[in-house]
């Protein structure tokens, strides 16, 4: 493998921008494979959506507001998930410096899902079942899952992966441009933004030292690479 | 009516002031107390085949049946969600631990403190710890996602080069229950060499071929008693901090995490306590069964029952004390996400079931275990230790899938409801704990009758002053 | 080589025994060619016997040791040969490494005792044994094994000493 530049993926998300059009996460399941449960398990609680729109109420009728924030893996540095898997089927990459998740060696504790503070890993709790002819549809690019094992945004690694690979083969150098996943690529408003914070040319690094920041959590410790960007009165959009 | 009132009265022992009525102070020839035991052994009528057959049946049906439905279909035929991930399998696994603690507490501790009144306790609270501990080893396996690879998380070489990681409470759970499994299991069996060996002795056919080989060869020459006590002494003090760590290290897999509620240091302490708690009144409730069904009231008697309530009030109020220090800490706290939790155990969803658990396990207790009736009464002793026992694992269900309903993002708050699956899966553990146990009744010697003779070689009645006392020799 | 004879007697008291262990030494029987087997664990003293064992159980502390090394190459072996990172915390974490460290000597130490007292105990023995059922009836065998030419005198001591039954017994199984 050559030589493996230190990256630091970070994601921005302009909560000002975010309409709650839910987007994102129409995409997030087409690129990733991610099944679709059902009403009566959502009803349940079980919705399995890597990157999720919550939303919340301020207000009472008729001066209501929705409130909207997109929440997916923060992909923390410090990640709690890590430490408390016996198997290690999560841990951190030195190379991508992401949080990964490794479906098959994962044996469907649920530690990693109970010690995450954002609540952000989704359960395979059924044998995903795609419905004709949405098998054709799946990015073969991606593992599909099996029962029993968690997962979680990847910040589209096999994107990452794709782009690494083609700016090797190229001898070039990754642009934003060049790495984007599915969540920004969709997002009519621009909401998203995704690049290397490493990389002093990325827009990234302007983006990330807007005074509108903040992360989700942020006294827990974990040190997120998801930023979140909010003016006004309230954190959510 | 008036004559079941009658009944229930002669349920009580007599009044304790009459010497005989101390087992050390009534001794009985060696062969003669080998008889008691072994008689019940021996005797098997319809009525105990009907009970094998009942709890085989359950155990075939809720625990293999149910697990693989679910293993089968997935963890969905479950009530687990998002964000309750863990909900009545890992409660009862802490439940089953928690009785796990009885056995060594009894046979270990008071060991260790010279309490001559565990003597003829100890094998049977043992086997309860070994059994509880089987029952509560199935769930790490029940509750996982895809059971056929559990083996990943044992620590072998393999082509992959992955190796379990250590970091994870996960993983000292499976090395402390190993530990605690295999002490537990060689602890109940070294003072039982010498009894097996009199099984050995006293039958004949398959009984004696299956005590000849567990016996070893015991012969009961003075070296090997020697050694066998060395034994037993280390053991005894060494399964202590064994036992202390293995409930520590359960609670700590909830207290590693930053779950609101979960992440207290009191946990490692609270939840020994309440395993001490849940685990003696267990034996005082599987004891009396067994001392009604197997005959055995020659060695079991009001003093022994008598000297276990004293603990188990005693516990309880240890217990309040802890579970009074984690809930004002939180209750003081004032961040909002443990407010929310405060809110949600005294008025929330699982309200019913938080005042139901301080029922059983403090209203009741302080009301009744004071009074010397109430622990000489085998009825209401029995009807205590469930309550305790009910109370216990409302406790265990409170802080696992209860708290796991709050957090600190409330979009992802939820409501958890247990399914068949687990509460049938629940219930086949149960039955399995007492089909063993039922099981092991006959087969295994349930009173360590050398121990008792030591302990009436030792105790005698001497005069002081106008009044006879019992003294107590010390042999070593 | 004199031939030797070995007879049992049985006690139904440990005053008796003790005293026939008495008689029996000043009849000239070593210490080593007497045993005692009771189903009861009367002490040594009580019997007047000396106490010569092996204090130290070096099982225990083997057992013990291999655990905790055991536990070190788990913890920190696995993790230099094979590192994977996880929480953003170093490859060996102290704490962690003294959970599974206190664990697994435990383990040791349990197994090492078991170990060293059936090595001790010489058990499990299959071969044939000297014993007597009545061990579990309250009574205390006493086995000794001597010159044949002084069997009259080593029969009256034991018989003297208030036996209730002195025989020549037979290696039988268990």
């Amino acid at each position: 493998m050559a030589e493996s530049v230190g990256r630091h993926w970070t994601m921005v998300v302009d909560l000002d921008r975010c309409t709650g059009c839910q987007a994102c996460v129409v995409a997030c399941h087409a690129e990733n494979n991610v099944p679709t449960v059902g009403p009566q398990e959502v009803a349940m609680g079980r919705s399995q959506h890597w990157l999720r729109i919550e939303r919340y109420w301020e207000g009472n009728y008729p001066d209501m507001r929705a409130r909207f924030m997109p929440v997916m893996c923060q992909q923390c540095q410090r990640a709690p998930c890590e430490p408390v898997c016996p198997v290690f089927a999560t841990y951190h990459s030195d190379v991508e410096n992401l949080n990964i998740q490794a479906y098959n060696r994962c044996i469907g504790t649920r530690y990693c899902a109970n010690n995450c503070p954002y609540l952000t890993r989704m359960y395979n709790w059924w044998a995903p079942y795609f419905p004709d002819p949405l098998p054709d549809q799946l990015n073969p690019n991606v593992t599909v899952r099996s029962r029993g094992v968690m997962e979680k945004c990847t910040f589209c690694i096999q994107r990452i992966h794709a782009a690494e690979d083609r700016a090797r083969a190229n001898g070039l150098p990754i642009e934003d441009a060049d790495v984007q996943p599915a969540c920004a690529q969709v997002c009519p408003t621009e909401a998203i933004a995704f690049g290397d914070l490493n990389d002093p040319l990325s827009g990234i690094t302007e983006l990330a030292k807007n005074r509108r920041r903040f992360f989700l959590l942020e006294d827990l410790g974990t040190d997120p690479n998801v930023i979140y960007l909010k003016g006004g009165a309230s954190h959510a959009g | 009516m008036l004559g079941d009132i009658s009944k229930l009265r002669n349920l009580r022992w007599p009044h304790e002031d009459d010497p005989k009525e101390r087992l050390m102070l009534d001794p009985l020839p060696q062969d003669e107390q080998n008889r008691i035991m072994l008689e019940p052994m021996m005797k098997s009528g319809p009525g105990f085949w009907l009970v094998v057959a009942i709890l085989a049946t359950i155990v075939i049906v809720c625990l293999f049946g149910y697990w693989l439905y679910m293993v089968r279909w997935g963890m969905g035929v479950a009530g687990i969600r998002r964000p309750v991930y863990w909900g009545v399998f890992i409660a009862t696994f802490v439940f089953w631990i928690g009785i796990s603690h009885s056995g060594t507490f009894i046979s270990a501790i008071l060991r260790v403190l010279n309490a001559e009144f565990r003597r003829p306790l100890t094998r049977a609270a043992e086997l309860m710890t070994t059994f509880a501990l089987a029952c509560g080893a199935l769930y790490p396996m029940i509750h996982l996602g895809r059971v056929w690879v559990v083996y990943y998380m044992i620590p072998m070489p393999n082509q992959r080069n992955l190796w379990t990681n250590f970091q994870s409470p996960l993983a000292w759970d499976l090395l402390a229950i190993t530990t605690y499994l295999v002490s537990s299991t060689i602890y109940v069996y070294l003072p039982m060499i010498p009894d097996l060996a009199m099984t050995r002795d006293r039958t004949t056919g398959w009984r004696h071929g299956l005590y000849k080989l567990l016996s070893l060869g015991w012969r009961g020459l003075e070296h090997q008693w020697h050694y066998l006590h060395q034994a037993i002494k280390i053991f005894a003090f060494a399964i202590i901090p064994i036992m202390f760590s293995v409930h520590t290290i359960v609670s700590w897999d909830f207290a590693m995490t930053n779950h609101v509620g979960w992440h207290s240091t009191i946990f490692g302490p609270y939840f020994i306590v309440g395993a001490i708690y849940s685990g003696v009144s267990a034996v005082i409730a599987v004891l009396l069964v067994v001392r009604r069904s197997m005959k055995l009231g020659y060695f079991l008697r009001a003093e022994h029952f008598d000297a276990l309530a004293k603990l188990v009030l005693i516990f309880s109020f240890t217990w309040t004390y802890f579970f009074f220090n984690d809930y004002l800490v939180e209750w003081y706290g004032g961040d909002w996400v443990s407010q929310a939790l405060i809110t949600f155990q005294a008025r929330g969803p699982v309200a019913p079931l938080w005042y139901a658990m301080l029922f059983f396990n403090i209203v009741i207790p302080w009301l009744t275990l004071w009074n010397k009736r109430v622990r000489r009464s085998p009825i209401a002793l029995f009807l205590i230790a469930i309550g305790i026992n009910i109370g216990m694992y409302l406790e265990r269900y409170i802080i696992i899938p209860g708290f796991l309903q709050r957090n600190s993002m409330p979009f992802d708050w939820g409501v958890y409801n247990p399914q068949v699956v687990e509460i049938a899966i629940s219930i086949g553990t149960l039955a399995f704990f007492a089909l063993l146990y039922v099981l092991a009744s006959r087969v295994i010697p349930l009173i360590p009758v050398w121990e008792v003779i030591e302990g009436q070689l030792s105790h005698t009645r001497r005069r002081i002053g106008k009044v006879m006392v019992t003294s107590v020799a010390e042999w070593e | 080589m004199p031939k030797k004879l070995t007879l049992m007697g049985l006690y139904t008291d440990v005053a008796l025994t003790g005293d026939a262990l008495d008689t029996l030494r000043l009849v000239g029987i070593r210490e080593e060619d007497m045993s005692i087997m009771m189903g009861v664990p009367y002490t040594e003293k009580m019997l007047g016997r000396p106490k010569i064992y092996e204090k130290v159980p070096w099982g225990t502390i083997l057992g013990a040791l291999t655990g905790f090394l055991v536990a070190l190459f788990l913890t920190a072996g696995t993790q230099v040969l094979y590192p994977i990172r996880v929480g953003g915390r170093s490859l060996v974490a102290i704490p962690t490494s003294i959970v599974v460290c206190f664990e697994l000597t435990m383990l040791g130490l349990a197994l090492g005792t078991f170990l060293n007292m059936l090595w001790k105990d010489a058990l499990p023995s299959t071969k044939p044994q000297y014993y007597d059922h009545l061990i579990n009836y309250g009574r205390i065998a006493l086995l000794c094994t001597f010159d044949m030419r002084y069997e009259e005198d080593v029969r009256r001591a034991m018989m003297d000493a208030g036996a209730e039954r002195v025989y020549e017994p037979e290696r039988r199984p268990l």
